[in-house]
């Protein structure tokens, strides 16, 4: 491993890449989908979290007007 | 903006730590996703190892240098502004990076432009903006959108490992770039606010007094450090200690980031097990953060502090003296719930002791001696290995200096600085300080 490839994920440096090749062969061993659902299925949850707190928000000033 | 009916719902600081959250998710995961882009980099344009972490190491120098500059910018033009611009920057070029064709490229768009801008949409700044909107639980909001960067990073390494194998990686870095762009970047310019009062907000979202009307904005209560100019907080001892004590946290968090698995190989573990404790260590980050932001609203923050950096060489003990696997699991779990609790406590007992009017600037002088000491740990570990054979003697340096770390964080005098212990400014009313918006 070279030293400044590591994974320090503590001030956001990049990770290390057989780190990340034992994390995808996890993956693999435990659901065995194809790369583009998984593709599919982590994208939709990262696009949900913005998604889900302008929703929440949206609603939250909706009742708020009502009330 | 006035929103008098605003307490009757979720108050407006939990949307902007939303924000925050998602801002370091995205920032920090894309960047931690380089990581996954090297094997396909080598491969495509023949390129050494050793000259993509050259392009990293710069990454890392600039980033580290920049946090300063760009803190100074936050306090200057508020979080708002920057956040955004930062995010804009660092979308773009990361969508840029897929027209690589040649090292220097790659070093121009990611060692200098996307390095720089991601310090503007870093721990640094976001910790800032919530420093203004949180009071009472300053140190769980803060340290819950410290774990905001670890679960980016959980989410965006194995999306992007896919994604590159899907769609190839001169794609996967256009999405990474448009989810910046199109997710994150509107959440922050839509939530993100510098100034509770100008929201009709109060910190916590505590009732506005009685007798103060909607609508009037008041002024922070300055901490008992709270200086004019940044650079007079360097004449007092407690950012001194903080700053030294982030120094031997970035000593010893890098050195193992970098070591830890040829370390564990030596023992006897697999590349596989090796690999695996250390992530175990870094998932344990996100359980660490938010269990020490809790107790330190309750506790107090130096002890916190304190403890951490002495469990952290207690872990550094065991890692060296006990054998075998017992040690290297050992560490990875102890060590695990101290990784980032440093950087949210230390964010926050520099809000409460130096006030918010500087605090970008503090935050990213104490960043900058993170980034160097764990540049000059990575260094050291290599060297010292070549010379003794073994990861031995630099760890037992690294642990040993977490002694001195514990002792400057006992040594800060909480009960004297931090605006918390102070009597009148135990519930400010309010927040105009990096009055941007």
């Amino acid at each position: 491993m070279l030293p400044l490839l590591a994974g320090l994920a503590h001030h956001s440096e990049p990770g290390d890449p057989e780190l990340m090749a034992w994390i995808k062969d996890r993956i693999d061993a435990l659901v065995g989908l194809e790369a583009e659902a998984i593709v599919i299925v982590l994208g939709a949850i990262i696009v949900m979290i913005p998604l889900a707190i302008m929703a929440l928000y949206v609603v939250q000033r909706a009742l708020q007007r009502r009330a | 903006m006035e929103r008098s009916t605003a307490r009757k719902g979720i108050f407006y600081g939990w949307f902007v730590l939303a924000a925050g959250f998602f801002v370091l998710f995205m920032a920090t995961g894309a960047r931690n996703g380089f990581g996954v882009f090297i094997v396909p980099l080598t491969e495509e344009f023949g390129w050494s190892r050793g000259a993509l972490s050259f392009a990293i190491a710069v990454g890392w120098g600039v980033n580290g240098l920049s946090q300063p500059f760009i803190g100074r910018l936050y306090d200057r033009f508020g979080g708002r502004a920057v956040i955004s611009i930062s995010l804009l920057i660092l979308g773009v070029s990361t969508i840029l990076l897929n027209r690589t064709t040649n090292l220097w490229f790659l070093i121009a768009v990611y060692g200098l432009i996307m390095s720089t801008a991601s310090s503007g949409a870093s721990l640094v700044t976001i910790h800032a903006v919530l420093a203004k909107w949180f009071y009472r639980r300053r140190g769980l909001v803060i340290s819950i959108s410290t774990a905001g960067g670890a679960a980016g990073s959980m989410i965006m390494a194995p999306f992007t490992t896919y994604m590159i194998l899907w769609a190839g990686w001169r794609v996967s870095w256009v999405v990474l770039g448009g989810f910046i762009l199109v997710l994150a970047l509107p959440l922050a310019f839509f939530f993100i606010r510098d100034n509770p009062s100008k929201m009709g907000e109060t910190p916590d979202g505590d009732d506005r007094p009685r007798d103060q009307a909607p609508g009037v904005t008041y002024d922070y209560p300055k901490a008992p450090l709270e200086r004019e100019k940044w650079q007079e907080s360097f004449s007092t001892p407690p950012i001194w200690q903080m700053t030294a004590a982030y120094f031997i946290c970035g000593v010893t968090t890098a050195i193992i980031s970098a070591h830890y698995v040829p370390f564990a190989i030596d023992r006897g573990a697999s590349p596989e097990m090796a690999a695996f404790a250390f992530g175990l260590m870094t998932g344990l980050n996100v359980v660490g953060v938010i269990t020490v932001g809790i107790l330190s609203d309750i506790f107090g923050r130096k002890y916190l502090l304190g403890i951490i950096y002495a469990t952290r060489g207690l872990a550094y003990a065991m890692l060296i003296l006990a054998p075998g696997m017992f040690g290297i699991w050992g560490f990875a779990v102890i060590a695990g719930f101290s990784w980032v609790a440093t950087a949210s406590l230390t964010s926050t007992l520099t809000a409460d002791i130096y006030g918010l009017r500087n605090l970008g600037t503090l935050g990213g002088v104490s960043t900058l001696s993170h980034q160097v000491g764990g540049a000059l740990s990575v260094l050291m570990g290599g060297v010292l290995y070549d010379v003794f054979g073994s990861y031995d003697v630099p760890f037992s340096i690294a642990g040993s200096l977490l002694l001195f770390a514990s002792i400057f964080a006992f040594s800060i005098q909480e009960k004297q600085y931090s605006s918390r212990y102070q009597t009148g400014l135990a519930r400010p009313a309010s927040a105009s300080a990096g009055d941007s918006d």
